[in-house]
């Protein structure tokens, strides 16, 4: 019976720490289809007005525009990089490899104040600065390394002879990286893109810091509320969090399906 | 001399420090079903690895059928290898599998199709071609790792301890299997295993490798019968190992003196002088038990301290005078005759003829 009423408050203290968490959000969400323009009680009425207001502000549109470009293209890059990255890991053996590890790996874990104004000082000497290629090298450098850690985790599930097998089979070096290690991680790579996106998509900081006069949506989102309190903002919140929530579930949908079928 | 289909000449191999192939010579004939047996470590597996290709010696030549292949990378060499734990590719069913190595050679999708059909029959899973690696048992995937190292048609296959992962009965059913496959095809094959039993029942030559060095090779007859030094008398079969002096030499015949006992034994081709330091192999199968006060020449008495059971035959353990153990290997039927027990006392006795001498 005492074991029973542990778990009950185990669990409804997990509820209560998510629910903290995702108050406001939630708040943000229901004040979005609000028809007063201040997020207060009691309920004014529903209304979809605040998100048609997005489809007619043009510079919106743009940010979101940008954002869309830079999360995609850093997608990209990002898997790429962090799929190398770990097959190099997999693969070989080398004097510095634990150091050049964890260079790799550091961007994320420096706080992205610091590495955001690093950022701008080190792009605009080279003449980058400002500018949405800015956002783009700044965040495939913070995004790649959970592309590797990702991939590296599936190819650390592969049998190490797979790919000697291939060797044996008569396919060489590079068809066998295709033959066997791609189609191995495919899921870990698909799961790469969509969290280096989601990663990207949702990145303020550093964005704030690099981007000149095109701006991505969460800098764009700072700018309106700095102007005005108005609903819209709610609205950009609103789609902006359903668009990441969705990338990383479905992300870490692909990664749990595929640990629980690895042979 | 006509090409062996692989030759080694020489050949090491070091990690680090350490040789685990330290400078063997060998040849395989065709044909040849070869089994290279040893404990672990003993450099085995290095050396099909090496012959694979997945290794490259430190020195010495690779060659097949008289062309050196030590700068051949893996891919192009034809020589498959069916591993141990199957190393299948799980993300693809069991015909993409198979034909796998058809694919890297570039055959068409019918040519492929076919052989694979062929292939699955032949092996005996024709009916497993659409399923997924992770529906088999392990006796099928073992097929179908064999089935997908034969598709290529090759004249010479590796095999990593292919049955390792198999439970005992599935094991000696597919040792038949395997050998028959072997004559059928007239196809080298190169088969390393750590069981002796397997070795002997499926190879027509046995290498015997400890420390990287090759130990002695012969039809598995020769083997069991003259092992050529004290390893492989000790790592072949049962064998009881007594150490002494050569205290008298007669015609054809000498006798040895030992700490439980002086014995008769032939000579051989040797040249044994007084005096000289020998062992004396007995082999647990050649020897006779008997009541504690039987008359014999060649004769030790101990007490029972253990037995073991392999099926129908009984190891029994006797403990001599000396405190070292005498093992004894009779027919369970045999054994129950004599009616005894732990801690009784028995006589083993034996035929000199049935035994031989190593240098020390």
């Amino acid at each position: 019976m005492a074991k029973r009423i542990s778990e009950f408050l185990q669990r409804a203290y997990v509820i209560l720490c998510l629910a903290f968490i995702f108050c406001p959000i939630l708040t943000l969400i229901v004040f979005s289809f609000n028809v007063d323009r201040f997020p207060s009680l009691p309920w004014r009425g529903f209304t979809l007005s605040w998100y048609t207001a997005l489809l007619e502000d043009s510079t919106i549109a743009d940010a979101f525009k940008n954002t869309l470009v830079v999360g995609a293209s850093v997608a990209i890059v990002s898997t790429f990089l962090g799929f190398t990255g770990a097959y190099l890991d997999f693969r070989w053996n080398f004097f510095w490899k634990r150091l050049y590890l964890a260079v790799v790996v550091l961007p994320p874990t420096l706080p992205f104040l610091i590495l955001g104004l690093a950022l701008l000082l080190f792009l605009s000497r080279m003449g980058l600065g400002s500018s949405l290629i800015a956002v783009f090298i700044s965040h495939v450098v913070i995004c790649t390394p959970f592309a590797l850690a990702i991939t590296r985790m599936r190819l650390a599930e592969m049998d190490q002879g797979l790919e000697e097998a291939a060797w044996n089979l008569g396919a060489s070096e590079w068809r066998s990286a295709i033959e066997v290690i791609l189609p191995f991680t495919a899921p870990a790579i698909l799961a790469s893109a969509l969290i280096t996106m989601a990663v990207s998509f949702d990145e303020f900081m550093i964005a704030w810091f690099v981007s000149g006069l095109d701006q991505t949506l969460p800098v764009k989102i700072l700018v309106l509320l700095q102007g005005q309190v108005s609903p819209r903002i709610n609205a950009i919140g609103t789609i902006v969090f359903t668009i990441s929530f969705t990338l990383v579930a479905i992300a870490q949908i692909i990664i749990l399906l595929t640990r629980r079928g690895a042979t | 001399m006509t090409d062996a289909a692989i030759e080694l000449c020489n050949v090491t191999k070091s990690f680090g420090g350490t040789a685990a192939v330290a400078g063997i010579s060998l040849r395989v004939e065709e044909k040849d079903f070869v089994a290279f047996i040893g404990p672990s470590g003993c450099g085995k597996t290095t050396t099909l690895r090496l012959i694979a290709g997945l290794e490259a010696p430190t020195s010495g030549d690779i060659l097949c059928r008289g062309r050196r292949i030590n700068d051949d990378r893996p891919w192009e060499r034809n020589l498959p290898l069916v591993w141990q734990n199957f190393a299948l590719f799980p993300f693809l069913s069991v015909e993409q599998n198979v034909e796998f190595g058809l694919r890297m050679k570039g055959v068409g999708k019918a040519a492929r199709r076919k052989s694979v059909r062929q292939w699955l029959e032949r092996v005996g899973i024709a009916e497993l071609a659409n399923r997924s690696i992770a529906e088999l048992s392990g006796g099928q995937k073992q097929r179908v790792a064999l089935a997908r190292s034969l598709v290529t048609e090759p004249s010479i296959l590796l095999l990593d301890e292919p049955l390792g992962s198999l439970d005992a009965h599935l094991r000696i059913l597919m040792q038949s299997e395997l050998k028959a496959l072997q004559r059928a095809l007239g196809i080298t094959f190169v088969y390393v295993t750590h069981n002796q039993s397997e070795a002997f029942a499926m190879a027509n030559k046995v290498i015997i490798m400890k420390d990287g060095k090759v130990q002695q090779i012969g039809t598995p007859q020769e083997v069991y019968r003259a092992p050529q030094n004290r390893f492989v008398a000790e790592f072949v079969g049962t064998n009881n190992l007594l150490t002494g002096t050569i205290s008298a030499v007669g015609d054809g015949i000498v006798t040895i003196s030992t700490g439980v006992g002086d014995f008769l034994a032939p000579v051989g081709q040797r040249q044994c002088l007084p005096g000289d330091v020998m062992t004396l192999v007995v082999s647990a199968d050649i020897v006779t038990l008997g009541a504690e006060d039987a008359m014999a020449t060649n004769r030790v008495v101990g007490h029972i301290r253990a037995e073991e059971f392999i099926g129908s035959v009984i190891t029994l353990f006797l403990e001599l005078a000396d405190g070292s153990v005498f093992r004894v290997q009779k027919q369970q039927h045999e054994i129950a005759r004599l009616q005894a027990q732990f801690g009784s006392r028995l006589s083993a006795h034996w035929d000199s003829e049935s035994t031989y001498l190593l240098p020390k």
